[in-house]
């Protein structure tokens, strides 16, 4: 079954990398509102106390915002979201270079797949 | 209060022990895991939960109340084995469910067993096996419950099965609910649990929250539990 | 809740039971006919005799048949893990299962009674003593109390054995299995005493009155012998001697006890593999 997660790392700290990655790419849009924490709980298939925590550090961290009850919408901030544009190249080499090292390969052979893929103009950048 | 507080559990089958003073307790809202390999006392636990064993010392407590017929009012239990009626049909069951059950959601379970395709007046035992499972969870999660004791739900199907009745758990269990399910398979189960409790010959030997366990010991509970269980785990995977 | 319970088990088997009565009364019916059609009644009149108590005995011995798949396939097999955690007390659970029991019992006597009635023509009545089927009267009341108190010891045997062979772990398995086969010879003792019950109330029978009806005889009976027990109601004397007031009544209680012990079992000993 695949599962969305590396179950060696807390679950919560990866929801929000992949939140974060699906704003910065514009999948999630500015405004755009989230589903209800047990959807969005099935749909990852993590516990929805998980899902609160991660969306709960994303509202404290600004990315997104709670209006009473009708629910969580991301941010209108133009800025951060630009902010964290910014460092979507990082975040996406990170995440890259986690699941490889996870995988077993070591830094050395990841450089030489990064290079055999560019050379072969074969520019499919997002290792997840 | 505690959706379920076990404490000092001892049940003996003649003279060998299946529990050996095990106590936990379950607060609401949480999902908690009860793992160990077959013949760990899981099921025990469970039987004794549900009134289904008698003869046992310690107190097990459901929302404070003893097991029995008042406890098994706010209790949805899914047995390990096909518990509906052979005999019935699909939509005799859910009315027997709604007959029985003040807190059942029966358009909920319809909708559920028609958006798994599952034929209303399809006679149970003509279902195959994974058929079946559903019905029974669909049921199981209709039911408006305190705490939700599910034996092995994703024990007898396949794999694109588990994640169905994965999700329909998800979906379903109401907010100040909690969840105790036992299983030996982890891999699939892992991300959904708040809290996981290993059983070994009927001693608890971990009981902890699964992201503390993964903070501390930065690993999987499936790793976890493989090298706890090393000699013991059952290759059925 | 507990009716709903009720209803549900009532309805095991409904569509058995609907065809069983059918065919039964056709076959009365058939009796009728032939009785009428052939040359020699007395041959007839022979067969419908002895298979008005063969049908009997059969039908009851269905309805305990039935009652003990039910009991197994509900309460002791899969389904049990859903029979045994429904919000119900263990008692009403038995109580519900003893009452639907209690209510095909009267079905299938309610069926044959019938067949009694259509085959009344086809008795002679040239004697006293001579005849099979009752007489309609109050002596059915008295047949049906006899049969009651089968009914009550019985069940509860039956009941009380295959929840033993069910319900006790381990070594007693093997000595569970062995009372039940004992409670099933049991049942089948008390029920040949109750069959010479009713015959001896055939005994008791000293007058009859007769009816037409649709042109054909139809005979009713009283009893005026003087009562032995000062058990009578009206005329009707209830048991017939002390002996089968003896054993109506050890019926009664230890079908009584068999119950108890029962709910005992089921409350404290319940082991479901």
């Amino acid at each position: 079954m695949y599962t969305f997660f590396n179950n060696t790392q807390p679950i919560y700290l990866q929801i929000i990398s992949r939140v974060l990655l699906a704003i910065a790419k514009g999948e999630l849009p500015l405004g755009g509102k989230i589903s209800p924490v047990r959807d969005m709980a099935a749909n990852f298939k993590v516990n929805p106390n998980t899902m609160q925590k991660a969306l709960a550090r994303l509202e404290e961290m600004g990315y997104l915002y709670a209006e009473g009850t009708s629910g969580r919408y991301v941010t209108k901030d133009v800025a951060l979201i630009d902010a964290l544009k910014k460092n979507l190249p990082e975040e996406l080499t990170a995440n890259y270079i986690s699941e490889m090292t996870n995988c077993g390969i070591r830094n050395s052979e990841i450089v030489k797949y990064v290079m055999g893929a560019l050379d072969a103009d074969a520019m499919d950048g997002e290792g997840v | 209060m505690s959706i379920l507080e076990v404490k000092n559990l001892v049940k003996f089958y003649g003279n060998s022990p299946a529990l050996r003073g095990i106590s936990f307790d379950v607060p609401p809202g949480k999902i908690v895991g009860v793992l160990g390999p077959n013949g760990s006392g899981k099921t025990t636990l469970i039987k004794i939960i549900m009134s289904l064993l008698s003869g046992h010392s310690g107190e097990v407590l459901i929302k404070g109340l003893p097991p029995g017929t008042e406890a098994n009012k706010i209790i949805s239990y899914l047995p390990d084995v096909g518990h509906l009626p052979p005999w019935f049909k699909v939509f005799e069951a859910i009315n027997l469910f709604a007959d029985y059950y003040t807190d059942f959601d029966k358009p909920r379970a319809e909708q559920m067993l028609t958006s798994m395709k599952i034929p209303l007046d399809k006679k149970i035992k003509k279902l195959s096996r994974g058929m079946q499972e559903k019905v029974q969870i669909a049921l199981v999660m209709s039911r408006r419950a305190s705490l939700y004791l599910l034996d092995e739900p994703i024990g007898a199907v396949d794999p694109a099965s588990r994640e169905f009745i994965l999700d329909t758990i998800l979906r379903n269990f109401p907010e100040d609910a909690s969840i105790v399910l036992s299983t030996h398979i982890i891999a699939d189960i892992e991300p959904v649990l708040d809290i996981a409790i290993f059983l070994k010959d009927g001693e608890i030997i971990l009981n902890d929250e699964v992201d503390n366990i993964r903070e501390e010991k930065n690993t999987s509970l499936d790793s976890l539990f493989r090298e706890m269980f090393r000699n013991e785990w059952d290759i059925l995977q | 809740m507990f009716l709903r319970h009720l209803k549900h088990d009532l309805l095991f088997g409904k569509n058995m039971f609907i065809a069983l009565g059918i065919s039964i009364v056709i076959a009365a019916v058939a009796g009728l006919i032939a009785f009428h059609v052939i040359e020699e009644p007395q041959e007839a009149r022979n067969i419908i005799n002895i298979s008005i108590f063969l049908v009997l005995g059969l039908v009851l011995g269905f309805v305990a048949v039935h009652l003990s798949q039910f009991i197994e396939k509900s309460m002791f097999g899969d389904a049990g893990y859903l029979a045994l955690t429904l919000p119900i007390t263990r008692g009403r659970l038995l109580i519900s299962k003893i009452l639907a029991a209690f209510v095909w019992f009267n079905y299938v006597l309610l069926t044959v009674f019938i067949c009694m009635i259509i085959l009344q023509p086809t008795q002679q009545y040239d004697g006293v003593g001579d005849v099979i089927i009752p007489p309609l009267g109050m002596n059915l009341i008295a047949i049906y109390l006899n049969l009651f108190f089968v009914f009550i010891f019985s069940t509860n045997l039956m009941l009380f054995g295959l929840t033993l062979h069910n319900s006790v772990f381990g070594k007693w398995k093997v000595p569970g299995f062995v009372t039940s086969i004992l409670c099933l010879g049991t049942v089948f003792g008390y029920a040949s005493a109750a069959v010479r019950m009713i015959n001896r109330h055939m005994e008791l029978v000293t007058e009859y009155h007769f009816h037409e009806f649709l042109g054909q005889q139809i005979r009713t009976a009283v009893t005026t012998r003087e009562p032995i027990m000062g058990l009578s109601v009206g005329r009707l004397e209830m048991f017939g001697s002390h002996l089968d007031l003896q054993v109506a009544g050890m019926g009664l209680i230890l079908g009584l006890a068999a119950f108890f012990a029962t709910w005992y079992l089921l409350k404290r000993r319940v082991s479901l593999q």
